[in-house]
């Protein structure tokens, strides 16, 4: 009895370690998206100026992932034209979206600044503000890359450990 | 004819309200907006100006009508581009951008030039909504006119600005091209179209009925446009709005030479006015064009004041 207990106790502490080692990764994983989502979005721009609305419904129905849901939703939003502005359109989305996904606040914040360029702007402006956010992305992905060697290594020893730890002090 | 709620969908800020609460009668008239930063709101409407107060009303006196701000220009452009200036960049050196439903807005502001060259336009401070209006039915008198025997030939539409030459030559355009029943067959119909304003294609869809005949180029140099259309389209009819600089007569030979009629309109008051231009005036009085159309403004917008034949002598009006 007392070696299930152990047993149980020690299993989900190296779940939990593990869960937080992939939040990591995750997060990564949605950053990329986004990166291959906009590259694509700044050629939209940049060589065919598709308006807005057509780009993102273009990109988000090709889309399978969590982006998808943003970029269609704010081009159903931006096709009404009910009396926002574009930039409030993409912040709205992208804050009822953020709850879905495994980004940080300053994730969000690079995407809500991307917002406060559209509408107004030349090509080469509007690109250059796409440009601004992959920068963004990429300086954090390489980070997190090297991030992620640890994490991944620390969280589940530390929870296999934690476990043992608690085990000890219960026996 | 304009429809409210798609039309209001592309005024932002005050604006949006302002519009909303105008009449719906008196918005299907409407042939103007113009939108000056800290100037007072003016619609035009039959050839009348109006101040319009913040609560849609028209004012009585020039203080009460509304003064829209830096903002509402720049929302509404946001909103009539759907938050897609860029992709307009190219009509904006232009002076000008075409939204749905053919509507025109012309705009001024800081210009950006890079060696000579218009590169964009900045801090836009004006904007002037030049309502299309398709009066389907309106070129039945002139044709009779200008198609003999079934045939169509060369035919100049003569007018002073804002009498309605554009919407005239819209619905020529479209009944050559569709055809009409006794009178002519259709035929392929090929449109230049510099300005937007005849076929006033939106994303390269014609948002005006042009008929089932036409081929659009749309934004693109008169002269230039012509050739191609001959190259590319192999048309009957070539139709072509405000010809005047050097390189479209040439152009127009090429046109006329290979066979294909012409169908273009000119900045005028009257006939004598044009014939005294260099090489137009060449053209009219070498019996190039079997009809001339001259339109007037005098008793209601789109006038015919009178239609002189090959030999210039004036087959209706005086």
């Amino acid at each position: 009895m007392k070696m299930l207990g152990a047993f149980i106790v020690m299993l989900s502490c190296s779940i939990t370690g593990i869960c937080f080692g992939k939040k990591i990764v995750y997060r990564i994983e949605e950053l990329e998206q986004i990166q291959r989502a906009m590259t694509t979005l700044k050629n939209q721009i940049d060589f065919l100026a598709t308006p807005l609305p057509e780009a993102l419904q273009k990109i988000g129905s090709k889309q399978k992932n969590i982006l998808s849901s943003l970029f269609l939703e704010t081009a159903q939003e931006m096709e009404k034209r009910e009396g926002e502005k574009g930039e409030e359109i993409w912040r709205k989305s992208v804050l009822t979206w953020e709850q879905k996904t495994y980004l940080e606040r300053q994730d969000i914040d690079a995407l809500l600044s991307f917002g406060t360029s559209i509408g107004y702007l030349d090509r080469a402006q509007q690109k250059a503000s796409i440009e601004l956010l992959l920068q963004y992305i990429e300086t954090t992905l390489s980070e997190l890359q090297q991030k992620k060697k640890q994490q991944q290594k620390l969280y589940p020893s530390m929870g296999i450990l934690g476990g043992m730890l608690i085990v000890v002090m219960l026996l | 004819m304009i429809t409210k709620s798609s039309f209001l969908q592309n005024f932002g800020g005050n604006l949006q309200q302002i519009i909303a609460l105008l009449e719906e009668n008196f918005l299907k008239e409407i042939e103007e907006i113009r939108i000056r930063i800290n100037k007072p709101l003016l619609l035009s409407c039959k050839k009348k100006e109006y101040f319009i107060k913040r609560d849609g009303k028209i004012a009585q006196k020039i203080e009460e009508a509304y003064l829209p701000s830096s903002e509402d220009i720049r929302h509404t452009l946001e909103k009539a581009s759907r938050y897609s200036m860029y992709a307009f960049s190219e009509e904006i050196k232009n002076g000008f951008l075409t939204i749905e439903g053919g509507h025109r807005i012309g705009v001024v502001g800081k210009v950006v030039t890079e060696n000579g060259v218009i590169k964009s336009i900045q801090n836009i401070s004006a904007l002037n909504i030049r309502i299309s209006h398709e009066i389907k039915g309106c070129a039945n008198f002139v044709l009779q006119y200008a198609v003999k025997n079934g045939i169509f030939y060369h035919t100049l539409l003569v007018s002073p600005p804002a009498c309605g030459k554009t919407t005239l030559l819209r619905d020529m355009v479209r009944q050559l091209s569709n055809g009409k029943k006794g009178l002519f067959l259709g035929q392929t119909v090929g449109v230049v179209d510099e300005r937007g304003e005849i076929a006033g294609c939106y994303q390269g869809i014609a948002q005006n009925d042009i008929g089932i005949r036409t081929d659009v180029l749309d934004c693109c140099p008169k002269a230039e446009g012509m050739l191609i259309l001959v190259r590319s389209m192999s048309p009957r009819i070539v139709a072509v709005d405000e010809i005047g600089k050097k390189e479209d007569f040439v152009a127009i030979e090429s046109i006329v030479n290979a066979g294909i009629q012409l169908l273009c309109t000119v900045h005028g008051n009257d006939l004598e006015e044009v014939k005294k231009r260099k090489i137009l005036g060449e053209m009219i009085t070498s019996g190039i064009f079997h009809t001339i159309i001259v339109l007037s403004d005098r008793q209601k917008i789109g006038e015919i004041a009178c239609i002189y034949n090959q030999n210039l002598k004036m087959v209706y009006g005086g």
